[in-house]
Order: C-alpha cells, then structure tokens, then sequence
C-alpha cells in the first residue's frame, strides 16, 4: 500500500464533506486540529516528519549533476513522481567518496538512498563498507531486459542477492582531432598516440590516478588487469606528464579543452565526445586495445524504503526511460541490445555493443585495483608533481 | 619620479593580474558560443536566458541569498555581542575565546565540516537547513569578530560612561551610543558574512542537507561530469552579487554619511 501524504488526506476530507459525509463544522474542526497540531509540533516534528518520509514515499537520489541530472529528472523522476505519488529528492555530488564521507561521519544512511554509482569498484566499496541492501529482483521485472555480462561482475562480489542495478556503460580511450592526427596513425599507435612527442604541449590527460596508472600499464604493454611492473608503469606516466599541456579534472575541462583546440589529443569519457561530435566538433574517438570500460549502476543503500526504491529502479530500467536518459547523457544504457530494440542515436554513440556481450570491453577488477588504491594514488601524486 | 613611475606602473600591472580573471567571466557571459574563449563569436544573452530558465539554478540562488541572509544576521549579533564583551570586559581565560572565536579561520575548512558532522552525530540530530545556517555561521564569524573589535578598541568608552551617567540604563547605553557608532562595522561584518556564506562550497557539500542545493555546489554538481554554458551566466551573476553589493552598499553608506554632515 502505497503511503498518503498529508495533502492528500486533507483531499480526501474535502471530499467527503462536498459529499455530505462530514458536516462543515466538523471539517473546520479538523482542519483546525490539524493547523494546531501542525504549529505546536512543527518545530519539533520537522525533523522526525523527515525521517518519517525518508522511510517511506520520499527517495533521495544523488548523482551527477548536468546533463545526466536533467536526463534523469525529465525522463525518469517526473514520470515516476506522477506515476506512483511519491517524491524522488535528487541532488547532484561531487563523487561518491564525498558520499561516503558525510555517511561515515554521520553514522548513519539518514538521508541518502540511491546513488548514480560508478562502476564494479565502488559496488565493491560500498558493500564492503556494509551498505548493501538487499534487492527484491521480482519486484524488478524490467532487470530482465539488462546484459546478463553487466550485472554478472556485481553478481561476483554479491552472489545472494543485487544491491543496485547496472544503468550505463561507456569507456574512457582516446579523443583526437582530426585536423591533425589522422586515423590510420590514431590506431597504429593506440595508447602510445598519447606519447608522441610531436605532439608535445597539445596533449591532455584525466588526473584520476587509477585511470593513470590504467594507461601507463597499456603503454608498457601489461595487462591493466594484472599489472607485474609498477615502475613501468610510472616510467609511462612520467613520459606522459612531460608532454602534457595540462591534467583536466571535469567533463566541463574535457569538452573546453578539446573544442578550443587548446589540446589535439587526450584521454577522453565517450559520452562527452558524443556530445562534441554532436555539435560538429572534428574530434574522434577510438577505444585502444585494453581500453579501460566501466559501467554505472543505481545503488541502493541500506536502509532505505525498498519496496519504492525497488519500483523506481524497475520504472528507470523501463526501455522507454533507460533509453531517453541515455540519448541525453550520452552513454548506452545497460539493457540488452538484442532483447529491446535501440534507437540510431544509441547505436551511434561511441562504446556502444551491439552485441549484448561486452566482450570486446575490458573492465576494471575490483578485486584486483580496490586494495592497491592508496599506493597507487600516493604513487600518482608524486609523479604529478614531478617526482 | 621613475621610481614613482614604476611604481605606478607595477601596480596596476598587480590590480590587472587581479581582476583579469574576473574581467574574463564578465565578458565570456555575453560570449554566443557554448565554449568560452577570445576572441569572442558574438554577443548574447541567451545563456542569462538559458539561466533563468533553469529550474535549479534558480532554486539555488533563492537557497543560497536566504542562507547568505541569515547567516549575516546570525554572525553578526553573535560577533557584536562577542566583540563587546572582549574589547568592553576583562575577564579570565580572554585570549582562549579570543582563539576559540578565530579558530574557524585556521583550522582547514574540510575538518571543520567533519568535525561538526561528528559533533551532530553525537547529538543524534540529521543534517538540515538549520545546520547548514549554523556551519554558515560559525565560519563567517571570526570575520565579523574581527571587523568589529577593530572598530569598537577606537570607540572611546567615555561616550557609553557619559550616557551611563546621564541616567541611561546599560540596554539604552548599548543602542543610543555604542550601536550607531559601531554601525559601519556592524554593516561591513554582516556584508562580509554574507559573501562567505554566498561563497561557501567546501563546507557547504558536507552540511547540505540531501536535495538542497546552493549556487556553488549546484556550479561544481554541473561542471563535473559535462559542460553547461549558462555556467559562465551564473559566473557573472555571483561576482555581480559578491563584488556588487559590497560595493553598492560602501557607495550608499558614503552617500548617506555625507549627506548628514
């Protein structure tokens, strides 16, 4: 049973009075209680009025703001909201470390109950941290259209049961501008196209230090999955920074840097250069051998309203939904290629499968790059600053 | 006079390395094209069009100069009330909440949000507008403190003696005497509040209760994942707003203040 509000209630009293259950006088009585109850107790009870609807018709999404929050708002929320009668609160963040942070410190989930999450790594984190919830799956019937290779890496870490659902995937390989390297040469060198000297001062680089340390094990020809020589992998990262004309840190950085010129080449998001693309910018894309894929998915903190969570999840993973949403952020959404059929726009769109299987992608192991984070972020920094 | 020359010379160069960048924001808002850039394409305003459009900026601003407003009021009466009893009294144990007030200044922004986070877990309270309004405040007060003492040490204390003597009550002494004096500084503390209160993000991404979004964090939430050109609108609007007021509000107190004499 679904939850009423409070506005709904006084809907329903209005009601019945126009239909002569309730005389006027005893709906102006009550209305009067109400008022009072609501002005002697409203300092007190805002703030368990917001647990009380936190527990139950009130989601808190928090997630990437942009595009991504205005495709989700548009194509999933309203929907879901005019659909169902409950509430989704989004708000965008910075990261989910800054998610994690606030969780830690407060003690507690109060407040936060799906986030937009990125990749195997941080499903792994989350659980670990021990807050997984438990997905009903029957109440999410439309989680059968998903790619049985995307959910499986969550099913590794979480074999009983989900704690979110794959949403979207994309990759992070090589812009270039056409202008000025050509394609032939783009996929001679691959990952190396980033260190090519002649190119100096026009080549650019995301500043995370795993995907650092991801592309210097491509260019010291390793396995990103199984990395035997650190110092390779450094040694390119190095090699790389002399090179650099500048780390960028948002999509905002990378789209302004590769539209202005200001850089010919650089590691890239695939749906922010869909969107350059689309704006008739000369930049291409190509996914190196090895190139790093990652997945996004709706996870689902304990502690939250599962049952509405559940039915949200179900509502965004509705083919008509998943896709509009991925048309507007610009990534393939999660379903199943050969079970729903996608529109031109997806199909076109850099790091698209067509065939259901990811196979041709190479994710991040969790299992292998969680524990190794601090010395790799500790690693990266030194030679950021020139060590 | 070279000397005077390069002197001259070197500070405006200073002032120019300054405000450069500002400049830059004020013009590229104008600038047609998505992506910012000289030499500019065109002039618009279709992203100030585009701005207002935005349900969530909008919702943000209101949050943000509610929060700003609030927060000068709060920091203010407390910096005022606190400023007088350390210039005004002597007691014991001064100089610790002397530190004690300034400390927010010192201490990094980022373990001053966790701090306080902790600090409310142990209370057992949720995040809420009402912590965000107090976080607000706590940041913004050593500023007001400051401002404030600085003028009350050059506010003689025989004028509030004269009052007192004239049969005026210690309440009355406060309002007749000391507040209209200390007014400039009272007004400069509660304009200082409100900026960094307007300003904040550090801080403000940990306090925020989930769904409230102020103008900074609703900038960071928009810029980090793709591009949104309204931004450079909203760039213009902020420093309008920061640099703007002050301004304006220094300009009509000198106006006014002339105008008395």
């Amino acid at each position: 049973m679904k939850k009423m509000d409070s506005t709904k209630r006084y809907e329903i009293l209005r009601e019945r009075m126009g239909n002569g259950d309730v005389d006027r006088r005893t709906f102006v009585g009550l209305l009067g209680a109400a008022g009072i109850t609501a002005g002697v107790s409203g300092g007190v009870m805002v703030g368990m009025a917001q647990e009380a609807r936190a527990a139950g018709s009130t989601l808190n999404f928090e997630g990437w703001g942009g595009v991504v929050s205005e495709a989700l708002r548009k194509n999933a929320f309203d929907p879901y909201e005019a659909a169902t009668g409950n509430t989704v609160v989004d708000s965008t963040f910075g990261g989910e470390t800054e998610v994690l942070t606030k969780i830690k410190a407060a003690g507690n989930t109060d407040g936060h109950n799906i986030l937009h999450s990125s990749g195997v790594s941080w499903y792994q984190r989350w659980v670990d941290a021990g807050y997984g919830s438990e997905l009903n799956e029957a109440n999410i019937p439309n989680l059968a259209n998903v790619m049985d290779a995307i959910i499986k890496p969550f099913r590794a870490i979480t074999p009983n049961s989900l704690s979110a659902v794959p949403y979207d995937y994309g990759t992070t390989g090589i812009a270039y501008n056409t202008n000025y390297v050509s394609k032939e040469e783009a996929e001679a060198l691959g990952a190396n196209l980033l260190l090519k000297k002649e190119l100096k001062g026009k080549i650019g680089g995301w500043a995370d230090a795993a995907n650092r340390a991801w592309y210097g094990a491509l260019q010291s020809d390793q396995d990103p999955n199984n990395i035997q020589d650190w110092d390779a992998v450094w040694e390119k990262a190095r090699e790389h920074r002399d090179l650099v004309l500048k780390y960028w840190n948002s999509g905002a950085e990378l789209m302004d840097l590769l539209a202005k010129e200001e850089i010919y080449v650089t590691e890239a998001w695939s749906g922010r250069v869909a969107a350059l693309q689309e704006q008739g910018h000369p930049i291409a894309y190509m996914d190196p051998k090895n190139g790093l894929a990652w997945m996004e998915s709706m996870f689902v903190l304990k502690g939250s309203p599962m049952a509405e969570a559940e039915e949200l999840l179900n509502f965004m993973l509705d083919p008509a939904t998943s896709i509009a949403v991925a048309e507007g952020q610009k990534y393939p959404s999660s379903l199943d290629p050969n079970k729903v059929a996608m529109t031109d726009v997806i199909k076109a769109l850099p790091a698209y499968d067509p065939t259901g299987t990811l196979q041709g992608l190479v994710f991040r192991d969790a299992v292998t790059w969680n524990p190794l984070e601090k010395e790799y972020t500790k690693a990266w920094n030194r030679v950021a600053k020139g060590g | 006079m070279s000397a005077w020359k390069l002197i001259r010379t070197y500070t405006i160069l200073v002032y120019v390395f300054m405000f450069a960048p500002i400049a830059v924001v004020l013009l590229l808002a104008f600038n047609s094209s998505q992506f910012g850039g000289f030499p500019i394409e065109g002039f618009s305003l279709r992203w100030f069009y585009k701005l207002a459009e935005n349900d969530a900026i909008v919702r943000a601003f209101k949050t943000s100069v509610t929060l700003g407003l609030m927060t000068a009021l709060v920091s203010t009466t407390i910096g005022v009330l606190a400023s007088l009893a350390l210039v005004r009294y002597q007691f014991r144990g001064k100089d610790l909440v002397t530190t004690l007030l300034i400390s927010p200044v010192l201490v990094p922004e980022t373990v001053l949000a966790v701090g306080l986070l902790i600090f409310l877990r142990w209370l057992h309270m949720p995040r809420s507008f009402l912590l965000l309004l107090m976080g607000h405040s706590i940041v913004a007060l050593p500023f007001v403190v400051l401002v404030v003492q600085a003028r009350l040490v050059g506010i003689k204390k025989e004028y509030e003696e004269a009052a007192r003597s004239l049969g005026a009550s210690p309440v009355q002494t406060f309002f007749a005497v000391t507040l209209p004096l200390l007014m400039p500084a009272v007004f400069a503390g509660a304009l200082f509040a409100f900026t960094i209160s307007f300003d904040n993000i550090t801080a403000t991404i940990f306090w925020r209760p989930t769904g409230m979004e102020t103008v900074p964090t609703q900038i960071f939430g928009m810029l980090r994942n793709s591009i949104s050109p309204e931004i450079n609108a909203l760039g213009f609007v902020m420093i309008v707003v920061t640099v703007g007021v002050p301004l304006l509000a220094g300009g009509l107190a000198r106006y006014f203040a002339r105008k008395k004499t």
